[in-house]
């Protein structure tokens, strides 16, 4: 069964079709690598599956329901959580306060207007799990704006991670970490497999293939392949577009 | 974080405890003009607080909220100026409760409907708009024949709260007085709730909060209404103590004050508005003694304020203990 699918779903931005008639189907239970060049349309897709853009055309199925129209907040609500390519935490509040706002945001309404949140155990203790889960627990009482690019990461993977997802959408998680830091990474997404399902963007190949149950290659748009990494690889297409792209 | 919070709370502590002794020992002393500047001072706070909920907690930067000082006012005005000229029997009365709650309800209707178009946009264009809106009030005001148009509107009689008395001023300033301990506690309530998260993470970071799976506006909405409320409240309180009511009230100008008092005091902190009116009311006071065009060295202050002092002055006394 597919957790997420697509169904010709198109984006352009003026004369750039960023997404072009794509078909993508990910599995449940597995994690689906992305790859493609720079400018092949990743982030614009990832945008449009979590709902933070609008499609052109196309239909974007969460499990068996069509969620095309539905807005981003109620498309969390339902599992489905992203990280963004460019870090995005609250940089004034406290790395704890980050995550147990992800686990306040999934948890009923918000209008409560008397007990503070630095008082409720549940949201405290479900941001505790998540840090002491990617490692920052010593970190807990640190601004975010305070923390180190891969902290901030790690922070944000926190923050989805308390939203309890299904399925998540992660946007090049490694993208500007030393070595030491992306292993970690690496070493934390293989420990989510099985867990939640996870579609991975990432430039990092090693990484790619360490994790990737299936991989899907993207060019301007379009997917040119779609299968088991290794037969991927293989891909005279791949090879070409892809590796020709890069050594631009 | 320890420190600096600490020296915020004993400089707060400060100031409350000013403002319930002085002016009351000043006017025992037969000082009575104190009163009056200190009553100005605190109503002034709790306006200011009321906005420190939508820029300092929500980030929302409201340029027209003179306005609701404006509606607050003339909902006592107005059934003041009926009960005593005649007319308009459904709405003419000095009954307190009758104008405060008529004071509340409309500044919530006006919030509710001018935020639900504001809080559309952002940056620029919602200070422009919220601008806007307080504008057509002001101009609203000046073509009412009916309440005096621009040369204002008297309140020949104050609200009636039995027991209590509010043409004596001992009584208007404790109430005053109360009210903004009241209103600086229930923010601070907000402020630090899960409906307070949401809003100061929507300040920092909308598209998080929507990737987080809330969509800010509704509780972005509720705030205007709630900042609104306290804001149409102080209004009736002004026009309370004032007993002359004015458009001038309204004036994008009066909106700028209210803001650049936050600004002075720190937007940062919840005592920034109280700080930010104090400074406000004395160098008024000081400077309009010195020269009629002390709006000049008002505004070179001011500047200096936000060029030199970012946090308003409970910033800087914050870094000062943490360097
Ligand atoms: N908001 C936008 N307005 C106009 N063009 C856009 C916008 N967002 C993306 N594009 C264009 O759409 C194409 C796809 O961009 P996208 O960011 O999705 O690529 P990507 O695969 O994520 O690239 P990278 O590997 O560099 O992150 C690019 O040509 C880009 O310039
Ligand atoms: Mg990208």
């Amino acid at each position: 069964m597919s957790a997420l699918s697509t169904m010709g779903l198109t984006k352009s931005f003026g004369g750039i079709i960023a997404t072009n008639n794509l078909d993508l189907s990910v599995k449940q239970g597995s994690l689906h690598a992305l790859i493609g060049p720079n400018g092949a349309g990743k982030t614009t897709l990832i945008s449009q599956l979590c709902g933070l853009l609008e499609s052109d055309s196309g239909t974007v199925f969460l499990y068996d329901q069509d969620i095309t129209s539905m807005p981003p907040a109620k498309r969390v609500q339902r599992g489905l959580s992203r990280t963004f390519q460019i870090t995005s935490v609250f940089p004034e509040f406290s790395a704890q306060d980050n995550v147990a706002f992800a686990a306040q945001a999934v948890a009923g309404h918000s209008y409560r207007f008397w007990r503070p949140v630095s008082k409720n155990k549940t949201f405290q203790q479900q941001a505790g799990e998540a840090l002491a889960r990617v490692g920052l627990s010593s970190r807990a009482a640190t601004s975010a704006a305070s923390l180190s690019h891969g902290e901030r990461r790690q922070l944000e993977i926190a923050m989805v991670l308390a939203a309890k997802p299904k399925l998540l959408l992660l946007d090049e998680p490694m993208a500007g970490m030393g070595g030491e830091e992306s292993a970690l990474m690496v070493e934390l997404l293989q420990s989510l497999k099985g867990e939640v399902t996870m579609l991975l963007v990432e430039h990092d190949m090693d990484a790619v293939f360490a994790l990737a149950d299936e991989l899907s290659v993207l060019v301007y748009g379009r997917l040119i392949a779609t299968g088991l990494p290794a037969e991927v690889r293989g891909n005279p297409e791949v090879q070409r577009a892809y590796l020709g792209a890069a050594s631009v | 974080m320890e420190a600096s919070s600490k020296t915020s709370i004993f400089v707060g502590a400060i100031f409350l405890v000013v403002l319930a002794v002085v002016p009351v020992a000043l006017f025992y002393a037969g000082e009575i003009f104190w009163i009056d500047i200190f009553t100005r001072l605190v109503i002034l706070a709790i306006a200011g607080t009321s906005l420190y909920l939508l820029l300092g907690v929500a980030g929302l930067p409201s340029f027209g909220h003179a306005a609701y000082l404006g509606l607050g006012a003339y909902a006592v005005g107005i059934p003041v100026h009926y009960a005593t000229m005649g007319g308009a029997e459904w709405l003419a009365s000095y009954n307190g409760w009758w104008q405060f709650s008529l004071a509340i309800l409309v500044s919530a209707l006006f919030a509710l409907v001018t935020g639900a178009i504001s809080l559309r946009t952002r940056g620029v264009h919602f200070i422009m708009i919220t601008m806007a809106f307080s504008q057509m009030i002001y101009y609203a005001l000046i073509s009412l024949e009916e309440y005096g148009a621009d040369d204002g509107l008297s309140v020949y009689s104050p609200s009636e709260f039995p027991p209590l008395l509010l043409d004596n001023p001992i009584h208007l300033y404790g109430i005053c007085f109360g009210s903004l301990l009241l209103v600086l506690y229930v923010v601070h309530r907000l402020q630090h709730s899960r409906f307070g998260r949401v809003l100061q993470a929507a300040k920092q970071n909308e598209t998080r909060v929507l990737a987080s799976g809330v969509n800010p506006f509704k509780y972005r909405l509720l705030a205007y209404v709630m900042a609104g409320v306290i804001a149409g409240y102080a209004g009736a309180l002004m026009a309370n103590f004032s007993l002359f009511i004015s458009p001038d009230m309204v004036e994008w100008s009066r909106s700028g004050e209210l803001m650049f008092m936050i600004i002075l005091g720190g937007s940062q902190h919840i005592l920034g508005p109280l700080v930010g009116s104090s400074l406000f009311i004395l160098l008024e006071f000081v400077l309009s003694r010195w020269s009629i065009y002390w709006h000049l060295p008002f505004g070179i202050i001011l500047l200096l304020v936000v060029l030199f002092g970012r946090g308003g002055i409970i910033g800087m006394l914050r870094r000062d203990k943490q360097s």
